[in-house]
């Protein structure tokens, strides 16, 4: 399960984003409220990530299932690091 | 090496075993996996049969669909042609849409999946093989009377996606949105059935060793395609049974007149339908991951990508169901959000691009048909991605949108993504199914015809959709430059249509279904699929020790062969496999599984009855059919978790393994979990369409029901919930009489109707009706969602009294006591969750 875990959680955090920016822009409409609230959540997302980082990168499995997991974790969470900051991109821009 | 679940992987060491084996054992697995003969063969559940059914079927409408659509070029060829009237055209365009999305390309990736991923797991068959039996006729049926609605003028007309209002009653009052509603809305049940049996398959039948990262890729692909339509396809479920309900009985789910939105149902339509097109392409995806190493002869470039592409898809794609809607007049940043998603969402798909690309460049690829399938593929594919791009920009998309350039577009991303490579895979493996091989020569043919119809077709698409010529129109009048454009555009179509002719003379020729006598591994891969098999899949079940195992031990398929791995025999005289660990692929547990049935027939047959008879509103028969559905499943549930007498048994050198498993690590235990998400993003989908209509019309809200309800409806759900779990721990009490268990499950269910009873009399008394207002109808979808489950549960108290009655609910465990506890549970919760949602939503 923690496996797993590390493997999805990447792009779970951005799919957090994601609703919840949704849900944000739907009850607030185009507002300064939403670009702050959907920044805040931006924010809270990458501090996320970070940690994930941080935290996956301490593990150091030896053998295969675990070692592999861990790789695509870390890409993984490459990835959705890129993935959050780009989804935020148009409370500030559009 | 670290285990997984206590198994020491230091046993794997004693495979290959030496010595002879006994004799008789191989006739012992052939007479134990034999199919019925002749008419029997119906009854069939073995993976080959079935699959090649499957993938038959799903082929045969792949072509049904077509011929509409060089029906519909033909009508389009010159203005103003008579060949298809105004409502004709309707219906075919309609027809097609979804014949080729639900008919085709959703069931032709289940039917591959059923038929090849046992053989590249080395399983003996899918853990349910009843199950994917039902899936199948149920498809079968299902789908052919729906398609023959065309034959009677009565077959829908409002597009692929069905919008209302358009849809509704007032527009078309005819049965024809029935039939759509009913059918395709029964044959989602079917594909979620598939998912099951293939997330479970994936998870818990690989050969042992197999670890998550020696898994084949299309394994994961379908892995995250199975999930997908776990996750995507309640929507489409949801939203056919609200409009369907609105059309019976003027719930206004959809009416903005009394507080309903037709734009709910584009969300739930696009909550599923974006997804669709990736639960199209990643099976494609997976396939053309697979074969791309063997034909360019060296491994893929980027596998760990394609991994995390495929993850990362399965999670963005869900973020851009709103870019079908763009033009509906969102709230701009919301429309900004999506169009950032639709963006991300072409990253992974580029990441698996390259990776072919990248291999192909590594390798030394040969030309013959699958190559040519699979780059032809690609090249089509990079085109419909690079338009997708286009449209995702939103001022791009208004200019676009519901022209002939979606048209264009939509058919680019399809055929490259899915058609061709389902040819190359065809071409590549019917060797394994077929005693001989597709013809070559033809092939070429048949690619290059296709190839180029493809592109002569749709091509010139995107300039007439530039030139202002709007899709889903049944002629077009002449002088506006769109006459020769369409012309050339319809001879390309009958190009194709000659390519898929060829390719089935070439069928014709060529392919002899056999389940041992194969041509086989004629383009040289190197995964499980390709060792020697019998109906009874392969002889014995290898160790895996990497990826690509036949290309790193050459005796590998001559040691299974000789049954020198696990399992070389059957070790209780029945259907058996083994069931590993869903990470490092530990042996667990042997699964005895069930042999040929016919109940699975009937009740597809008459559960297809159920649905088609109702839309013709034949009330009285289409129940009678429900009811013998129920029957027929239930007779054949009967037969199964049975125990054998030997508690463990040796699965080959020594090692033993339990033959009953129960609890969190069986395999039904984790269907049943797969189940209830399903259930579970029904009703999350019916929490949004509540809270969605309070959103757009709050002026239509009044009080709820009475809150002091809440004390008696928790209470009862509660009392179920608690009920269920005791029975279950009765049951592994020594000292328990024989009856208690039965009898606490009794009064746990009769709890639930209590809670279901009191929760609808206090929305009774409150005055609203669910004819009344957007409110009224989602409370009262609501609660008739929870009363679908509570009904189910009732079913189960009265099946497992009867088992009880048998003395087959085995102390200390018993599956079908577990499960169904699982399942009353969880209607507990999701009662108790309605009965809050729908009192106390907006006034917390
Ligand atoms: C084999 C060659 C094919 C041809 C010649 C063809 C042709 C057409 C035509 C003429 C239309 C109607 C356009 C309109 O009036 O708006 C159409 C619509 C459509 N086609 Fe195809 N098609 C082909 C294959 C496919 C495939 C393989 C798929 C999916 C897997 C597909 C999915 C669709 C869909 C979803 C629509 C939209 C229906 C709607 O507007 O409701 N088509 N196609």
């Amino acid at each position: 399960m923690r496996g797993w875990t590390f493997l999805l959680a990447g792009p779970i955090v951005w799919t957090v984003q994601f609703f919840a920016l949704y849900g944000i822009a739907s009850i607030f409409l185009t507002s300064t409220t939403t670009r702050v609230l959907a920044g805040l959540v931006s924010l809270a997302c990458l501090a996320a990530i970070a940690w994930l980082f941080v935290h996956v990168r301490r593990s150091q499995p030896v053998d295969d299932p675990d070692a592999w997991m861990h790789r695509v974790s870390l890409l993984g969470i490459g990835v959705s690091a890129v993935a959050v900051f780009w989804q935020s991109l148009p409370a500030l821009i559009a | 090496m670290k285990s997984e679940t206590g198994f020491d992987p230091a046993l794997y060491d004693r495979f290959p075993t030496e010595g002879e084996r006994p004799e008789g054992e191989l006739e012992e697995l052939e007479r134990i996996w034999c199919a019925p003969k002749g008419w029997q063969l119906l009854a069939a559940v073995n993976n080959n049969y079935v699959g090649t059914f499957y993938v038959g079927t799903a082929f045969l409408f792949f072509v049904l669909a077509g011929i509409l659509a060089l029906v519909m070029r033909v009508q389009l060829a010159l203005p103003l042609q008579g060949i298809l009237p105004q409502e004709t055209y309707n219906q075919f365009f309609t027809m097609h849409g979804t014949v080729m999305m639900f008919l085709f390309a959703v069931p032709m990736m289940e039917a591959l999946g059923v038929l090849l991923l046992p053989q590249m797991l080395a399983a003996r068959d899918l853990p349910f093989p009843r199950l994917s039996a039902y899936a199948f006729w149920a498809y079968f049926f299902g789908g052919l009377c729906f398609f023959a609605s065309i034959f009677f003028g009565l077959a829908p007309n409002g597009g692929w996606f069905m919008y209302p209002p358009l849809t509704g009653m007032a527009y078309s009052p005819g049965i024809n949105a029935d039939f759509w509603l009913l059918g395709i809305g029964f044959i989602e049940i079917s594909a979620i059935a598939g998912a099951i049996e293939i997330i479970v398959g994936v998870l818990r039948t690989r050969a042992p060793g197999m670890t998550l990262d020696k898994m084949p890729i299309y394994a994961w692909a379908m892995l995250v395609f199975a999930a997908m339509i776990v996750v995507g396809f309640p929507s489409i479920i949801l939203g056919t049974l609200l409009l369907e309900l609105e059309r019976a009985f003027a719930w206004p789910f959809f009416d903005p007149t009394r507080g309903g939105d037709p734009m709910l149902w584009q969300h739930l339509f696009w909550f599923f339908g974006h997804p669709e097109v990736y639960i199209i392409f990643l099976p494609a995806s997976g396939l053309v991951s697979m074969m791309v190493p063997t034909l360019a002869r060296t491994k893929l470039v980027g596998q760990n990508l394609i991994v995390m592409a495929f993850l990362a898809t399965g999670f963005i794609s869900f973020g851009v169901w709103s870019h079908h809607m763009f033009t509906t007049g969102m709230p701009r940043l919301s429309i900004a959000f999506f169009s950032a998603a639709s963006m991300a969402v072409s990253v992974p798909a580029g990441i698996q691009v390259f990776s072919w690309i990248s291999t192909f460049a590594v390798g030394k690829p040969r030309f013959n048909t699958p190559t040519l399938f699979a780059l032809g593929g690609l090249i089509t594919f990079v085109i419909g991605g690079l338009t997708g791009v286009m449209v995702a920009m939103v001022p791009f998309d208004w200019q676009a949108h519901d022209s002939y350039f979606i048209v264009a577009h939509l058919h680019y991303v399809l055929i490259g993504g899915m058609v061709f490579p389902l040819f190359a895979a065809l071409y590549y493996w019917i060797p394994m199914m077929s005693q001989r091989a597709l013809s070559e020569r033809l092939g070429k043919w048949v690619f290059w015809l296709m190839f180029v119809g493809m592109q002569v077709t749709f091509w010139p698409m995107h300039i007439l959709g530039l030139m202002g010529m709007p899709r889903r129109v049944y002629t077009y009048l002449p002088g506006r430059d769109w006459d020769t454009i369409n012309f050339i555009s319809t001879l390309g179509a009958f190009t194709i249509g000659l390519g898929v002719l060829l390719f089935v003379i070439d069928l014709a020729r060529n392919f002899r279904f056999t389940p041992d006598n194969d041509a086989g591994n004629v383009y040289g891969g190197g995964t499980l699929e390709w060792l020697p098999t019998g109906l009874y899949s392969t002889r014995s079940i290898p160790v895996v020790k990497s990826r690509e195992p036949l290309w790193d031990d050459p005796d590998l398929a001559k040691n299974v062969e000789e049954g020198r791995y696990f399992l070389p025999n059957s070790a209780t005289g029945l259907r058996e496999t083994i069931v590993t660990s869903p990470l490092r692929a530990e042996p667990q547990y042997l699964q005895i599984m069930p042999g040929p049935s016919v109940w699975p027939l009937l009740a597809a047959i008459f559960t297809a009855g159920f649905f088609i008879i109702m839309t013709i509103q034949a009330y009285k028969f289409s129940f009678a059919c429900g009811i013998l559905a129920i029957v027929c499943v239930l007779r054949w549930l009967w037969d199964t978790d049975r125990l054998v007498k030997e508690e463990t048994v040796d699965v080959g050198a020594g090692i033993r393994l339990p033959t009953y498993c129960t609890g969190p690590s069986s395999h039904g235990w984790w269907a049943t979990m797969v189940l209830l998400t399903v259930v579970f993003m029904i009703f999350v989908m019916a929490m949004f369409s509540f809270v969605y209509l309070y959103g757009v019309h709050p002026r239509f809200w009044t009080a709820a029901a009475d809150k002091w309800s809440l004390l008696a409806i928790l209470p009862a759900y509660a009392a179920a919930a608690g009920l269920a779990l005791l029975s279950r721990h009765m049951l592994a009490r020594e000292k328990t009489e024989h009856w208690t268990p039965g009898v606490l499950f009794v009064l746990a269910v009769c709890a639930l109707v209590a809670g279901i009873g009191i929760d609808f009399w206090s929305w009774l008394r409150s005055g609203l009706l669910p004819t009344t207002s957007g409110q009224g109808a989602t409370v009262y979808g609501l609660l008739s969602l929870e009363s679908i489950l509570v009904f189910i549960a009732v079913l189960m108290a009265g099946y497992i009294s009867a088992r009880n009655g048998r003395a087959l609910i085995v102390r200390p465990r018993n599956n079908s006591l577990d499960l169904c506890v699982l399942f009353t549970v969880y209607a507990a919760l999701e009662g108790a969750v309605t009965a809050i949602l729908t009192r106390l939503f907006p006034w917390v």
